[in-house]
């Protein structure tokens, strides 16, 4: 058995020890949780109510205009949904990978990408200039007889976006059924205890159920990796499908998902890094995990670089006067270049330094990159939809775009939701899988005490 | 029906002592455990689940339903010109027929689940045990019918303790 | 510098103001009295097509009347339905409108309904009754009136060429001998018509026959813009220009100008000089042209740079003698309109390329066009009742005429207008006036040609015409306007009111003789030019001299060169401005003698250098819309010098205000959108256009097919980009002005607009070339915009129009990132929240009212195509070409827009379409556009070309 594989484990618990250890934020939550919810609520308070006036006054409450006719709600719905990628991905390939590390992380990842999916979910919504007739997007047997246009990559998106985030919920939930179990059976009042044997639906560890219970777990893997790639991939053709130049390109679904999977393990490790310090977690979450997420990023860092340069030379080569004008005049150098530049500072120069592993064994300086790693995605979606659509055919209708103040708010409104949403979670929801950390723990006992022949079945494929 | 639960500390002295009953010819019902202990899984040798087929399927039946949704919606039902586009437009179809399957799939996998293991159930006879709820936590029991023998059989392979249970009712 | 005014600035209803609602309040209680005004009038109108027994709800009806500019007729159609005003059309018969509108005359609606109107008599500023006003000019009034001979009595009219006005005057001078009556006419008419006394001894109107002339010469001449005749000249213009061949020639126009205008940018050729400088050029032309033609030359003038032009384009003219002409415009002065009948003398314009004709103004030409006359009686107290009759006299009059305290002289003002506006203050007696659509009378058009103006809506309100008001001081017995018509042309009335016009009363034409000394005079008057920087003022091209200036169609309609909406700005030449280190939006003091304005500044390529141009009819100070828009120019104007001042000074204040545009880039980018060739190239390259005709290659086959496939081609060698489509498409469709602010984040609603590009200059003297480009939607076959729609809110009809579903649309505004167009607007907020009860009254009920949230776009006016195909199909009859036209192909001047059916081979636009110089706008993207663009044919002087 390797040193690596020593490192990821949750140290020298036994079961009980480690039960109550993974329980114990619930059990005994922190003060400081409460002083965090209350900004977070504020914030939440106020996107609300940027909600509401947009509602009552309509879309002319935001900077946008024609030509910009897209802007911040769609920048926010690609970039949240980008975020939401990393937790599926972690939960799912690596389960499909044996890739044991992940079982620290992979709650709280899936519990970031459901509310990283409320934040997406809300935005097109909002995006509509009726949005009370969202429902038009959806085909039902409706009285003037008349069906979505299925052509249209928005009707995509609803499918996508919506078995994604229902599929995200059963994953979440299913995972955390045995969980929810031993927090039952771990409950000190009646309350609780109702409470979380409610949400157990009765669970108790029969090898049967196991059984079935490990067979489903798969299988939702197995479906929600190409769902993954899929949802992307569909987000990427709302532009790809369209005739405007800095839109109309092949290479945006595999180019969309890997920056969805950089921004995404981005915010896992912006969330992670100061819980596992605050939490005292170093010994389940630790350096190791920190530096394969570093590894990620840095990975899916240079595609998405390659996609840039790969953009741009097929621009060139293409010959085609709109997209060179986009490609080489308007990002580069027009109004909006500080937000280009910005955005290639921090998507393609900044994650470099992860080649040293003095930075992704840093905690600090990692979270510092990862933060970068957020601003470069958010600008990257704002040079993507604004510029593009600035300036594009015909001069005569070139406009520039300033966001207004209720752009502005709906943007921060959704970060406060986001950390209240993750707050709740950390409050109430046994965020460390215990039975999967019992079962690496049992594992790796095993795998100690017998022969290579027998450990074999347990050992990660390689 | 009444049977007997076996009280054990670890996933191996589990796993031995159903090997041990099943070799006496004692039919073990089943064990209760807080992780799926691969050893004990093996040596109760149950069926592998039905789960995949019945996926399988699902899959099948949401690709096709999303792709008839699809064509019978824009060239059968109501076409238009869209753009100058065919009506049956297939690649354009895609996207959404992936979806649907994979969305039919899911919930097959999650209900299915659920109703092979009969959940949800919030009550069941062995919750009437008390100190069952370590079942969850660090402790692993084996089931067997209470035939004659099976009890002292259970004492033998090391349980730290037998507790009769009527599955139909409470303990006895 | 001045925050939106309420109306020019959409709110929404949350953030209702206790101001606005109390607005609303007034709207309601006026509503009441409006919609009982919608009834049919009083007196007996004929319709001009048909005469239904009585109105049949959903048809609507066409009368005859006539509107007016500067006094002089332009006939036009009212649609009525139900009884209620519409839109206006061109009369096809008017010679002045030949079937066009320009958009004064579409934006006259809105004066109908504006909710500004003057509502009620004020007496001393207090409501009061039309009788209470009779009484007060009652017998021992006019008595006391007679016996002083009318002295005391001054009278201050609009001008007016209407017959039944001029009996009326006569009848109230018989009355009283000694009455002044003054015409207050803000163009510079007065100038041609001094010029004339001068050199051919009296007051004519020139009628320029530009369909016969191979060469003109414009001397700072704006054929195509609020002439009164301009419409036909534009039409003659284009017929020339669309007749053109290969390597034919078509006819080559030069303009010399100040401040770049239609014509400008129509000329092959522009020479951009201070509007004050153009007296000079005009000498040296003349100079040339007499020494070409042999005649004793006047002594040579310094032309310095632009010699090589003035001479190439003396030659020119010279070489098509007779064929030739030359156009001096009103505002120069009255020397240079007498070099201009000299030049045309010489080139022997006269009979074939140019007639001359008596104003059809009474007076013209006489004191009572002047006003240093009043202005001087009202100084010395002669004047006991001063009676504006329907002008403005506080606001257009220049700072120095002192109206307002001179007025305040005038025991009794009294004064008449359709607002109260600047002049209405301190008035003794108000008397709101009525709209030319809600009364009788009559007019005259530049050629003479008497039409009637017939009533289409009794009066919204409780007002009284001017005729009405100069007959009751007549003390003649209350009558009808319809009676009054009836006594001055007795039976053929019933038949000019069928026809809308009397036939046969076009004036005569003469040909007066020249006197040279007149002309030796002129050149001794011309100034020279100076070095020293000018501010030139000119009428703006929307809201004219202010009285446009309530009128949100026309606020928010783009100034047709700069392309800015709301308001004016100070206009430079590109080195002027860098030499004052002044860049667009830098707010500027325009100073000379302490007398200052302060506005913000735009550069604008084809302006002439050490000049600034600020347009008039801005700044009002009165009126919802119109007060506190742009700036007024007439502290720096003087009755001396109204239109040129000179040496003034232009500094930056260091503060910026957005002078806000439709269009922020003028270069074309190498995007191949307008096509222009000369005549020679398109010789040498007869299909240039066809490669950008061609459709791309497509997978997917062909969907449309059918006898009917609407289409629509734009002939750019015709456009001279005059916008009447674009306010005439605005008024047809119902759509919503959005206010300055919104047009400033770039949400303006015109369906049509009309791009406008700069290329590089031809010569070295000369300005940057000019192309516009009519943009709309070009309904495309193979539509971006509806395959990327989630709910079939745009989807194609079998005839090939791009539909849009308003009720379908959810807004998700995809349709117009897909556009390469970007045709298509956005209800950003609910517009017509904000419309008040009369303004809802101009609204075309064949056209949804768009919700907030939806997309909207140009529909090939398909309200007028399905009413064209019912009307066939009651008739039994095929649909032919030209049942169906558009709203902007109905109103464009030089029918540079032709709409049909493609299908039918023989029609209008199935063979513009496949003309040699056709194509479509970024065809290589491959969407088929169903709108072809004809390219844009000059025919430079070669002597020129570089």
């Amino acid at each position: 058995m390797s040193q690596t594989e020593i490192e990821l484990l949750p140290g020298s618990y036994d079961n009980r020890t480690l039960t109550d250890r993974l329980l114990a934020p619930i059990t005994s939550p922190p003060r400081f949780l409460t002083l965090l919810m209350i900004p977070a609520a504020f914030g939440t308070l106020a996107l609300f109510g940027a909600v509401a006036y947009t509602f009552l006054v309509g879309i002319g409450a935001w900077g946008n205009n024609i030509p910009v006719a897209w802007a911040f709600a769609i920048i926010n719905f690609v970039w949240w949904i980008g975020i939401g990628h990393a937790g599926t991905f972690i939960s799912a390939v690596l389960l499909l990978l044996e890739q044991r590390w992940r079982t620290s992380l992979n709650r709280i990842a899936e519990g970031m990408t459901l509310f990283a999916l409320v934040q997406a979910g809300l935005m097109p919504l909002l995006h509509l200039g009726r949005p009370w007739f969202f429902y038009w997007l959806i085909p039902y047997p409706a009285t003037m007889e008349l069906w979505p246009q299925f052509m249209s990559t928005l009707t995509w998106d609803v499918a996508a976006v919506t078995t994604y985030t229902l599929v995200s919920i059963l994953f979440f939930y299913l995972g955390l059924i045995p969980d929810l179990a031993a927090a039952r059976d771990r409950a000190k009042t009646l309350r609780r205890r109702r409470a979380y044997g409610l949400f157990a639906l009765g669970w108790r560890g029969s090898a049967r159920h196991w059984r079935h219970y490990r067979t489903a777990q798969l299988l939702l893997a197995g479906l929600a990796t190409p769902l993954v790639l899929s949802v992307h991939s569909i987000v990427s053709m709302d532009f790809a499908i369209a005739k405007l130049p800095g839109w109309h390109s092949t290479i945006f679904p595999p180019y969309f998902v890997a920056g969805a999977i950089f921004s995404g393990f981005a915010m896992v490790v912006t969330l992670v890094v100061p819980l596992r310090r605050v939490y005292r977690l170093e010994g389940i979450i630790t350096v190791r995990h920190l530096d394969l997420m570093a590894k990620m990023i840095l990975l899916t860092g240079l595609i998405v670089s390659y996609s840039y340069v790969s953009e741009a030379f097929i621009a060139w080569q293409s010959g085609d006067t709109f997209e060179r004008h986009i490609t080489f005049v308007t990002r580069p150098l027009g109004p909006f270049a500080p937000v280009y530049w910005l955005m290639l500072a921090c998507n393609v120069v900044v994650p470099q330094s992860l080649w040293f592993s003095r930075v992704r064994k840093t905690p600090l300086a990692l979270w510092i990159v990862a933060l970068f790693v957020q601003v470069g995605m958010w600008t990257e979606r704002f040079v993507l939809i604004v510029t593009s659509q600035h300036q594009d055919y015909l001069p005569s209708s070139w406009e520039n775009y300033t966001p207004s103040l209720i752009d502005g708010t709906l943007f921060f409104g959704t970060v406060s939701f986001f950390v209240l949403l993750f707050l709740a979670m950390l409050r109430f929801v046994p965020f460390l899988p215990i039975a999967e950390q019992k079962e690496l723990l049992h594992a790796s006992k095993r795998e100690r005490t017998l022969s290579p022949k027998e450990a074999g079945d347990v050992r990660p494929a390689r | 029906m009444s049977a007997l639960l076996g009280e054990f500390d670890s996933a191996d002295a589990c796993a031995a002592a159903i090997t041990t009953l099943r070799e006496r010819g004692h039919a073990p019902l089943d064990a209760y455990m807080p992780f799926p202990a691969k050893n004990v899984e093996d040596a109760l040798e149950l069926p592998p689940s039905p789960l995949p087929r019945f996926v399988f399927v699902a899959g099948i039946v949401g690709a096709l339903t999303g792709y008839l949704v699809l064509w019978w919606t824009q060239s059968i039902d109501y076409p238009l010109n869209v753009g100058g586009r065919p009506t049956h437009a297939a690649p354009a179809f895609i996207g959404i027929t992936f979806e649907t399957m994979v969305l039919f799939a899911c919930f097959t996998a999650f209900l299915g689940m659920l109703w092979l293991c009969g959940l949800p159930r919030l009550w069941h006879p062995t919750f009437e045990v008390d100190g069952f709820d370590r079942a969850s936590v660090d402790r692993f029991f084996v089931v067997v019918l209470d035939q004659d023998g099976s009890r002292d059989e259970l004492t033998r392979a090391g349980a730290l303790r037998v507790v009769a249970v009527d599955l139909e009712g409470g303990t006895t | 510098m001045n925050e939106p005014s309420a109306t020019n600035d959409i709110v929404p209803a949350s953030l209702l103001t206790r101001r606005r609602f109390v607005e609303w309040l007034g709207v309601g209680i006026a509503a009441l009295g409006a919609n009982a005004c919608t009834k049919p009038p009083r007196d007996d109108i004929v319709p001009y097509v048909h005469r239904p027994p009585e109105v049949t709800p959903g048809v609507t009806l066409h009368y005859a009347t006539t509107a007016t500019r500067d006094g002089y007729g332009i006939g036009v159609l009212g649609t009525t339905h139900e009884g209620r005003p519409t839109k206006l059309e061109g009369h096809p018969a008017h010679p002045a409108s030949l079937g066009a509108t320009g958009m004064r005359e579409q934006a006259a609606l809105f004066g109908l309904y504006d909710p500004d109107r003057a509502r009620t008599v004020l007496a001393d500023g207090r409501p009061s009754t039309w009788d209470a006003f009779t009484v007060a000019l009652g017998d021992s009034t006019k008595a006391a009136w007679k016996q002083r001979r009318g002295a005391g009595l001054a009278l201050v009219l609009p001008p007016s060429g209407s017959p039944l006005r001029a009996s009326l005057v006569t009848r109230l001078r018989e009355q009283y001998p000694d009455i002044s009556v003054t015409y207050l006419s803000t163009s510079g008419a007065t100038q041609r018509w001094a010029a004339a006394r001068d050199v051919f001894g009296e007051a004519l109107d020139p009628q320029y026959r530009l369909g016969a002339a191979e060469v003109v010469v414009s001397l700072d001449a704006d054929l195509f813009g609020d002439h009164p005749m301009s419409l036909a000249w534009a039409r003659a213009f284009a017929e020339r220009r669309k007749s053109v061949r290969p390597g034919g020639l078509s006819q080559r126009l030069y303009a010399i100008e100040s401040a770049m205008t239609l014509t400008g940018a129509a000329a092959e050729h522009r020479l951009a000089v201070p509007a004050s400088a153009v007296g000079a050029v005009a000498a040296g032309l003349l100079h040339a042209v007499a020494a070409a033609t042999g005649h004793a030359g006047a002594a040579p003038i310094e032309l310095g740079a632009h010699r090589v032009f003035v001479e190439a384009m003396a030659r020119d003219l010279v070489r098509h003698q007779g064929r030739a002409l030359v156009v001096v415009g009103d505002r120069q002065p009255a020397a240079v309109h007498a070099l201009g009948y000299a030049l045309n003398t010489l080139l022997r314009s006269a009979g074939s390329t140019l007639d001359f004709t008596a104003p059809p103004l009474p007076d013209a030409g006489t004191d009572a066009y002047a006003l240093d006359g009043l202005l001087r009686a009202l100084d010395g107290d002669h004047v006991e009742t001063l009676m504006v009759l329907g002008p403005n006299p506080a606001y257009v009059l220049p700072a120095d005429a002192e109206w307002t305290r001179r007025a305040a002289r005038a025991r009794e003002r009294v004064h008449l207008s359709l607002h109260e506006n600047e002049t209405s203050d301190g008035a003794t007696w108000f008397l709101p006036a009525t709209h030319f659509l809600e009364h009788w009378g009559d007019a005259r058009a530049y050629d003479g040609m008497t039409s009637l103006v017939q009533p289409l809506v009794a009066p919204l309100y409780d007002g009284k015409s001017t005729d009405d008001v100069l007959a009751a001081l007549a003390g003649e017995p209350l009558q009808s306007g319809r009676e009054r018509l009836e006594r001055q042309y007795g039976t053929e009335l019933a038949e000019g009111l069928r026809h809308g016009l009397i036939a046969g009363t076009a004036s005569p034409s003469r040909t007066p003789e020249l006197d040279w000394n007149g002309v030796a005079r002129a050149l001794a008057g011309i100034e020279p030019v100076t070095d020293r920087l000018e501010l030139d003022v000119v009428l703006d091209a929307r809201v004219g001299d202010g009285d446009g200036a309530n009128d949100p169609w026309l606020q928010e309609l783009s100034e047709p060169l700069t392309k800015v909406v709301w308001g004016n700005a100070a206009l430079l030449g590109p080195r002027t401005a860098a030499k004052l280190d002044i860049r667009d939006d830098d707010v500027v003091i325009v100073e000379q003698g302490g007398r200052r304005m302060t506005l913000p500044a735009l550069v604008d390529p084809g302006h002439a250098e050490g000049a600034v141009t600020v347009w008039l009819g801005h700044g009002r100070r009165t009126g919802r819309v119109a007060s506190g828009v742009g700036v007024d120019a007439a502290p720096l104007r003087s009755l001396a010098a109204p239109w040129f001042v000179h040496d003034v000074t232009v500094k930056k204040t260091g503060a910026r205000e957005r002078v806000v545009r439709t269009q922020r880039e003028s270069r074309e980018h190498d995007r191949h959108l307008v096509l222009r060739k000369t005549v020679a190239e398109w010789a040498r390259e007869p299909s240039f256009a066809r490669e950008y005709d061609e459709d791309p290659v497509s997978i997917l086959p062909p969907r449309l097919a059918g006898d009917t496939q609407w289409a629509m081609a734009i002939d750019l060698s015709a456009c001279v980009g005059c916008s009447a489509c674009m306010l005439a498409c605005a008024v047809e469709n119902n759509v919503p002005v959005v206010g300055k602010a919104n047009v400033a984040l770039s949400r303006e609603m015109y369906w049509l607009r009309i791009d406008r590009y700069y290329a590089e200059p031809l010569g070295p003297s000369e300005s940057p070339k000019v192309s516009f480009q009519p943009m709309l939607c070009q309904h495309c076959e193979k539509a971006p915009c509806e395959y990327v729609c989630p709910v079939n809110a745009t989807v194609h009809s079998p005839d090939g129009l791009n539909e849009m579903v308003y009720n379908r649309c959810v807004g998700t505004r995809f349709c117009s990132n897909n556009c390469p167009y970007k045709v298509r607007r956005f209800n950003f907020f609910d517009y017509n929240q904000t419309l008040s009860e009369p303004e809802r009254m101009a609204k075309n009920p064949d056209v949804t009212v768009r919700a907030r949230g939806v997309m909207e776009k140009c529909t090939y006016c398909v309200q007028r195509i399905r009413r064209a195909e019912i009307d066939a199909e009651v008739a039994k009859r095929p649909l032919v070409d030209g049942d169906v036209t558009t709203a902007c192909e109905q109103a464009c001047p030089t029918g540079a827009i032709v709409f049909g059916n493609l299908a039918d081979h023989g029609s209008r636009v199935a063979r513009a379409h496949a003309d040699q110089r056709t194509y479509a706008a970024l065809g290589e993207v491959g969407t088929r556009p169903r709108t072809r663009y004809l390219a844009r044919i000059d025919d430079p002087n070669p002597e020129l070309e570089t």
